[in-house]
């Protein structure tokens, strides 16, 4: 469910008439900007984002100071959205990093070894495929309870298939290149040649791959701290701001703007990276 | 003393499909003596890379044998392989597909030499310079990418690699078919000078059997999968016994002119047959220019058709390359 949402949010999101070098361009550009607000941080604004004052409460953007307004507990809505930079990043990247590397060996090996490994193998990718990721998040964070090292975890595990998918299919054509029989001339063992030819081989490929899992995996944690399952609470995130911000939507709008521009952007760079990774590598990009 | 190298009764099927197979290889006997070069000659199809690859044990025969220095390796799987792999190389026919184009010459080089030779980073390195140097390069290729370099230098960067962890037995599969013909010379006195001076083992296949008897002492013809005459080079070239290498010597032009002008060839009707449906009897009879009626019936065996020269023909020796 959570890739489908994130696969209609791309869709949606996904600037049309961008070709190469521009979409790396506004990727860059996006990336710069993340960049720059996730090392800066709350800082930028000049407030504590975990400072409650009651008296300061749905301060409208510009009043004392706040320049993007507080939220019902007179926190400073800009330095909570820059603070969910950091959060949102973390996230992603660590839930990315376990994705790709348990989908790229799951791959690999099934791409590698024939017979029944790869059968076994590319069974556990079809069923994980077909999985209701959703609800087994929300089962296992029931039970593990919030908290940064579950969310990435959990998260890790439902972005593995993406990973394992595409390195299968690729490393289907890569083991008949030429240069990988000769590194198994050479009398190199399976590590050295699935890590090493085969392995530089797919960077491209895995790099196109990450940059949309790295979305999906922003608009799933958004998702989840949406439905409260995910940061825990009182963390600046920007799914639990969104959340918060519903019962004030006609009243203090500005609660609303400030982390869905966020995610918008998060969403729409790696986007934009990814499509021009993958116009650039040629069909490298097949990660939907 | 036992051959280097040697298959017996080999035969090697690719599956094309459920129950369609294509038997690349069929029923070939083919022995390396130590320190022999020896020619495998025979048109696209014929089998002359899948008997390269097997005898590197790189693909599994359906039958058959594949001995190296006297051990039976023919189901070994490749873990036990491993060990061995070091003393048989091979040289690649594309030296574009088959260097890695992510990776610097260098480490192409010192890669097999730390894995199997356990050499630090600056011996392994100094190795692979010594190795550019023997193959013909400056020291500096060692930093380039393969893409930086021309299809002469690569091919040489190929025969570098497999001389890193100095063979016994090199074979070397079309390695200059897809060079340039000036380069060609060039890469076959290469290898003809590695092999002298390492004393190496050659298996050098080869469509182009003027070039390929130039530097071996034997030549093997392959036709559709199966050994139709093999003797010493000189020989086969001269007086080839098979009709089938009449008409691969006559199909050579001879660099004069005026003599190639008057020359009588020999010319093959037709396309050769294919592998997936050989003819019966002796496979070469549909485009034989001496074929009569027992062909069609009866397989020839390869047997002597002059001292030390063999051929696979009813009529072995009956035509001659004008």
């Amino acid at each position: 469910m959570i890739a489908q949402d994130a696969g209609l949010s791309r869709r949606l999101l996904r600037a049309p008439r961008l070709r190469g070098p521009g979409l790396l361009l506004a990727g860059g550009l996006g990336l710069a900007v993340i960049v720059v607000c996730t090392l800066a941080g709350p800082a930028l604004a000049g407030f504590d984002p975990g400072h409650v004052a009651t008296a300061d409460r749905l301060l409208p953007p510009g009043a004392g100071g706040h320049r993007l307004g507080t939220d019902q507990l007179g926190r400073d809505v800009l330095a909570r959205t820059l603070a969910g930079f950091r959060w949102s990043l973390a996230v992603a990247l660590g839930a990315s990093l376990i994705g790709a590397g348990l989908g790229t060996a799951v791959g690999l090996a099934a791409g590698w070894y024939e017979g029944w490994p790869r059968a076994v193998l590319s069974r556990a990718i079809e069923t994980a495929i077909a999985f209701p990721y959703l609800v087994l998040t929300l089962a296992v964070i029931a039970v593990a309870g919030h908290g940064f090292w579950a969310l990435v975890v959990v998260l890790g595990l439902v972005s593995w298939v993406t990973f394992a998918r595409v390195v299968l299919a690729e490393s289907l054509v890569v083991r008949r290149r030429e240069y990988v029989l000769a590194a198994r001339l050479l009398g190199l063992g399976d590590a050295r040649v699935l890590l090493g030819p085969v392995l530089r081989a797919l960077r491209p490929t895995l790099l196109v791959v990450a940059a949309f899992a790295f979305a999906d995996l922003l608009v799933a944690e958004a998702s989840l701290s949406f439905l409260g399952v995910g940061a825990p609470l009182g963390t600046p995130s920007w799914g639990s701001m969104l959340a918060e911000s519903r019962a004030y939507v006609f009243t203090a709008p500005w609660l609303l703007y400030a982390p869905a521009a966020a995610v918008v952007l998060a969403v729409l760079t790696a986007n934009l990276l990814g499509d021009g990774l993958a116009q650039r590598w040629g069909g490298a990009g097949r990660a939907e | 003393m036992s051959p280097l190298a040697e298959v017996r009764g080999l035969v090697v099927r690719f599956r094309l499909g459920p129950g369609r197979h294509l038997t690349a290889l069929d029923g070939v006997d083919l022995a390396l003596p130590r320190g022999a070069a020896l020619a495998l000659v025979g048109e696209s199809g014929s089998g002359k890379s899948t008997l390269g690859l097997t005898l590197l044990r790189a693909l599994r025969p359906a039958a058959g044998r594949v001995l190296f220095d006297g051990m039976d390796v023919t189901d070994w799987d490749e873990r036990r392989l491993r060990p061995l792999r070091p003393r048989m190389q091979l040289v690649f026919q594309d030296p574009y597909a088959s260097l890695d184009p992510h990776l610097a010459v260098g480490r192409a080089l010192t890669e097999p030499l730390r894995v199997h030779r356990g050499l630090g980073r600056a011996d392994a390195a100094a190795r692979a310079a010594e190795l550019l140097e023997t193959v013909g390069l400056p020291a500096g290729t060692a930093a380039r990418r393969p893409h930086q370099l021309s299809g002469g230098q690569r091919q040489r960067v190929g025969i570098a690699r497999a001389l890193a962890l100095e063979p016994d037995l090199l074979v070397a599969d079309e390695p200059v078919s897809a060079l340039d013909v000036a380069t060609r010379a060039q890469i076959v006195a290469l290898l003809d000078e590695v092999r002298q001076a390492r004393r190496l083992t050659l298996l050098l296949i080869a469509h182009d059997l003027a070039l390929a008897s130039q530097v071996s002492d034997r030549v093997a013809v392959l036709h559709l999968g199966q050994v139709v005459e093999e003797g010493p080079a000189a020989d086969v070239v001269r007086r080839p016994q098979h009709p089938y290498t009449a008409a691969l010597v006559s199909a050579t032009p001879d660099p004069d002119p005026r003599i190639e002008r008057g020359r009588s060839r020999i010319v093959l009707r037709g396309e050769p047959p294919s592998p997936l449906a050989p003819p019966p009897g002796c496979r070469f009879h549909p485009r034989c220019p001496i074929a009569r009626d027992v062909c069609a019936r009866a397989a020839p065996p390869l047997r002597e058709a002059r001292p030390g020269q063999r051929a696979a023909c009813h009529f072995a020796g009956e035509l001659a390359p004008g």
